[in-house]
């Protein structure tokens, strides 16, 4: 499952890596947006496959920020 | 100093900065406030409001209503009307704080870059001077002020990275300027200590800010009262009860006189 | 007599209430807020019938969730984030009529960054400082001086008059894009500022950074030579230093010649940094309507063509631009 950015901003942290389980609610990574801070949820339980992004990268809306298995 | 002639700069199209000088002098804020009283006292239609500052008046305009050619012109008949420049209204306000401790974490480091033995020696200093506020803003109602006293002047350089969190009421020293933080605030002023009492006043709740809900102002001159931790939480109490009242006496000033008595009307 | 009008089922990622602003305290560092889009507010406003300057809800980037609580007219005007009436899409710049029980759902914006929900009647919350406006830094305003949250009730004060199917003149809705074009006049401290560097300034593009908000919008490109001056005592040591005095809304800000922060309706009202030009009052709603990373160019111009595009956008802004 792809969690893509919902909104535009840049990454603050990156809370998981490749190979990690994660459960539904975990935090995957916090994004400035806005002056704000956005949390990026794990939408349900599953293992990063893929971490797409690193701190300060500029996300649009739809870039691709974490692949989760299944 | 204070410029031969007076600069009008555009500051967009619904502002112009008008500029009496570069420096952060009693001079020449004495001539910022006897020139925005000038101007206020014109009532120039279409002028909206001025936010005056140190060395500056910010003039807010309605650009549909006045024409920026008028408008120069009459903010220059003001400046030559010389209205105000000699004697100007000047309310000496007590503000009670607590220094150093908790919230006066960086009053050490003030006392070591003035040469100072204790920051006991410090906070003496820093109160035995009245203090002058030059300027209004940032935050609601949050002062810039000047030692009146030169000979109690401490200077400190600002923090290089500020800091994302100040408490309200904190009272910071950067360069040789006091600031207050009316509100929760990134800062870079040295912190010294802080006052139990309210600056900014939303909800209008105390006595004293029942015309406005920012206490200072251009030319008030503070005098800053040491306190016990004692005698701080007493206040902290009355103004959580809305009973304390501020000490508040209006004054008028010349700037020579100012200059003599370091602040005493 | 007001009555709860419209509950707040998800408030979005922003959304506060918002008139034509404050008056009269800037001098006490209380800027004038107001909606960011003056343009869309005040033909939301004109298309229910209200006065242009009445309170309306400002949604940022991605909007929320409202339920009506009763039969009113509403106008969705700037920024087009899907807008939905119980699951049908609503459209932009109309007043249409909501029943009871109605609910109203905001997305992502897809274009633009702002968007306006205008009842006819206008939103009723206390006047603070003579504005209903919401000043997010000093807590006043708006509801209890705080954005939107789930469960707000919002009362709505009785409609003028009916009018449901006004519309605003096609030609007159404005399109938001990736780039904008910012106007502005140069000053009040250009003279601070190399030529070379004011020439990039208004030549290369900048980027809008993910530090925006109501505040101010950094925008991040070409760095700013300053010129070789005698230092003001007490300034500070960094050639972007100057004495502190006021900021414009739309003033351009470059602290260490790094980034222009232009000042937004919740603009700090003084500064210490060399202000090398500001934004003209007319394009305020342009820079509202910019999100993170879209690209901005600075063009110069002289205060007469100012003055003229403000009173254009007042005009196009007014009775005659409806449709009715």
């Amino acid at each position: 499952m792809d969690i893509t950015a919902e909104l535009p901003g840049r990454v603050m942290e990156v809370a998981v890596q490749a190979g990690q389980t994660v459960r539904k609610g975990d935090v995957l990574m916090a994004l400035e947006v806005m002056k704000t801070r956005v949390e990026v949820r794990a939408a349900r339980d599953g293992r990063v496959n893929h971490v797409a992004v690193k701190e300060s990268d500029e996300v649009r809306m739809g870039t691709l920020l974490v692949r989760l298995a299944p | 100093m204070i410029y031969p002639e007076t600069r009008y700069l555009f500051s967009g199209d619904q502002y112009l900065t008008v500029e009496i000088g570069d420096d952060m002098t009693l001079e020449s804020n004495f001539k910022v406030l006897g020139l925005d009283l000038a101007i206020k006292a014109a009532k120039i239609p279409g002028l909206a409001e001025t936010l005056p500052g140190w060395r500056s008046i910010l003039v807010h305009f309605d650009s549909l209503v006045i024409d920026v050619d008028a408008l120069v012109a009459a903010l220059r008949e003001a400046e030559e009307s010389g209205a105000g420049a000699e004697a100007v209204p000047s309310r000496l306000i007590e503000l009670p704080v607590l220094y150093g401790g908790r919230y006066g974490p960086d009053l050490p480091y003030v006392a070591e870059a003035n040469g100072l033995r204790s920051p006991e020696e410090a906070a003496a200093r820093h109160a035995a001077s009245l203090h002058w506020v030059g300027m209004v803003g940032f935050t609601p109602g949050s002062p810039q002020l000047k030692f009146l006293d030169e000979t109690k002047r401490m200077s400190v350089p600002k923090y290089t990275r500020p800091r994302l969190y100040t408490p309200e009421g904190c009272i910071g020293l950067g360069g040789s300027i006091t600031a207050i933080y009316p509100v929760v605030s990134p800062g870079g002023y040295q912190m010294i200590g802080l006052t139990p009492v309210p600056i900014y006043d939303r909800f209008q709740s105390l006595p004293d800010f029942e015309e406005s809900p920012i206490l200072l102002r251009l030319g008030d001159r503070v005098r800053f009262v040491p306190l016990t931790p004692e005698e701080c939480d007493l206040i902290r109490q009355q103004v959580r009860e809305c009973t304390y009242r501020i000490s508040i006496k209006e004054e008028t000033v010349t700037l020579e006189h100012l200059l003599r008595s370091r602040g005493a009307a | 007599m007001s009555a709860p009008a419209l509950e707040v089922m998800e408030p979005g990622f922003l959304s506060t209430v918002q008139d034509l602003g404050r008056k009269g305290y800037f001098a006490a560092g209380i800027p004038p807020s107001g909606a960011f889009d003056r343009f869309a507010l005040r033909v939301g406003n004109l298309l229910v019938g209200n006065p242009p300057g009445e309170a309306g809800i400002e949604m940022t980037l991605m909007g929320g969730r409202f339920r009506a609580l009763r039969a009113a007219v509403i106008a969705i005007t700037g920024a087009d984030m899907g807008a939905t009436l119980d699951g049908a899409p609503l459209p932009r710049w109309e007043a249409v009529p909501v029943r009871a029980g109605s609910e109203l759902a905001f997305g992502v914006a897809q274009t633009g960054c702002r968007a306006y929900l205008c009842p006819a009647g206008g939103v009723d919350v206390p006047s603070v400082l003579g504005s209903k406006s919401t000043y997010l830094i000093g807590k006043i305003g708006g509801v209890r001086g705080r954005p939107l949250r789930a469960g707000d009730r919002l009362d709505v004060a009785p409609g003028a008059r009916a009018t449901a199917g006004h519309r605003l003149r096609p030609s007159l809705i404005p399109s938001y894009g990736s780039e904008v074009e910012l106007r502005v006049l140069l000053g009040p401290q250009d003279d601070h500022v190399t030529q070379a560097s004011v020439r990039t300034f208004l030549s290369a593009p900048y980027k809008v950074s993910s530090k925006a908000d109501r505040v101010g919008y950094r925008f991040e490109g070409a760095e700013f030579q300053f010129r070789e001056r005698a230092k003001a005592v007490e300034a500070g040591s960094d050639p972007s230093n100057i004495v502190d005095d006021g900021n414009a809304i739309g003033a351009i800000q470059i602290p260490g010649g790094k980034e222009a922060i232009c000042m937004g309706p919740d603009g700090v009202s003084m500064g210490g940094y060399v202000k090398i030009a500001c934004l003209i009052a007319a394009d305020l709603e342009r820079m509202a309507q910019a999100k993170p990373w879209d690209i901005a160019r600075f063009r110069a111009v002289a205060h007469a063509e100012a003055t003229a595009a403000l009173r254009d956008s007042l005009a196009r802004a007014s009775e005659a631009s409806l449709v009715k």
